[in-house]
């Protein structure tokens, strides 16, 4: 056991300052380019896009700021692809 | 005392690939279903997505995974340690580090007993040079279970208590930290709220 293992922490909690549910919607094989993703609106506050590539971006628009950040990208394997 | 539900959680780091928690695969494999609940959090203006299947929640990052439940019961902390074991089982080369399975609480007064090991030797000549201390901590590292146990009490700002019990185990592999889960949760819950009855006298106070 190394010195680095012993300090590792593992005593995290799962609080947050904010907690915001969304939706994942599949991707569509025939949905616009990702410079027109198409888009829903989740929840008033939130929106999900798929885009046309090999990912899906999330959008998040603060209820209070119309602000439009991509929080997060998250690879997903081209469907179909090694079926 | 009242258990804290967001402090009851699972932590397993690692280097985790998240190509491969992806929704499909953590519904489908992790969770056996057709799919899950998304949600972003935002933890001191950072975000992260973490999932939701029933009351069970995971929390993936590239450097450690997180579970834990969105409602306290015996039959979600189970439901969440079967989603870790399980995780460990399908990723098995995945490099980790260590397992921790934590609990969490909180008590408005400060008993008086628990009061007495936070009046430590420094409280007094602090106070004195009209340095205040705003949240005192004491934490005990003790030996159970070829594990430590960190359990720490805290003085917060507000002169409530918090405890946390942090049962860490260093791991070499999957196998080895789905050992180090597998049916340890209920018993160190009763283990650790033994430690906080027996001790320090402190009970869960009884549903209202």
């Amino acid at each position: 056991m190394t010195d680095s293992k012993k300090r590792m922490r593992t005593d995290d909690t799962a609080s947050a300052d904010r907690v915001i549910d969304v939706a994942i919607i599949e991707r569509d094989e025939s949905a616009p380019s990702s410079r027109n993703p198409r888009r829903e609106r989740m929840g008033g506050e939130v929106r999900v896009s798929a885009v046309a590539t090999n990912s899906v971006t999330i959008y998040y628009d603060a209820a209070d700021v119309e602000r439009r950040k991509t929080i997060y990208r998250l690879n997903r394997q081209r469907r179909g692809s090694k079926e | 005392m009242q258990p804290v539900a967001e402090d009851y959680t699972i932590v397993i780091p690692g280097n985790w690939n998240l190509a491969i928690l992806n929704p499909d695969w953590i519904a489908r494999t992790l969770f056996q279903a057709e799919g899950v609940e998304a949600q972003i959090t935002i933890v001191a203006g950072t975000t992260s997505l973490r999932y939701r299947h029933n009351q069970v929640i995971i929390a993936p990052n590239a450097n450690r995974v997180l579970f834990s439940t969105s409602e306290l019961s015996a039959e979600n902390l189970a439901a969440a340690e079967a989603a870790a074991e399980r995780i460990l089982e399908q990723l098995p080369v995945t490099p980790v580090s260590g397992v921790g399975i934590n609990f969490g609480y909180r008590q408005d007064q400060i008993p008086e007993n628990v009061a007495d090991i936070f009046n430590a030797a420094d409280v007094a000549a602090l106070a004195a040079r009209d340095l205040a201390i705003t949240r005192l901590s004491v934490t005990r590292t003790i030996r159970y279970d070829e594990r430590d146990l960190r359990l720490r009490l805290t003085q917060t700002e507000d002169n409530s208590l918090r405890v946390h019990l942090n049962y860490h185990k260093a791991v070499g592999s999957s196998e080895e930290a789905r050992q180090a889960i597998h049916q340890k949760v209920a018993a160190y819950l009763a283990h650790g709220e033994g430690i906080l009855r027996d001790i320090y006298g402190l009970e869960l106070e009884a549903d209202e």
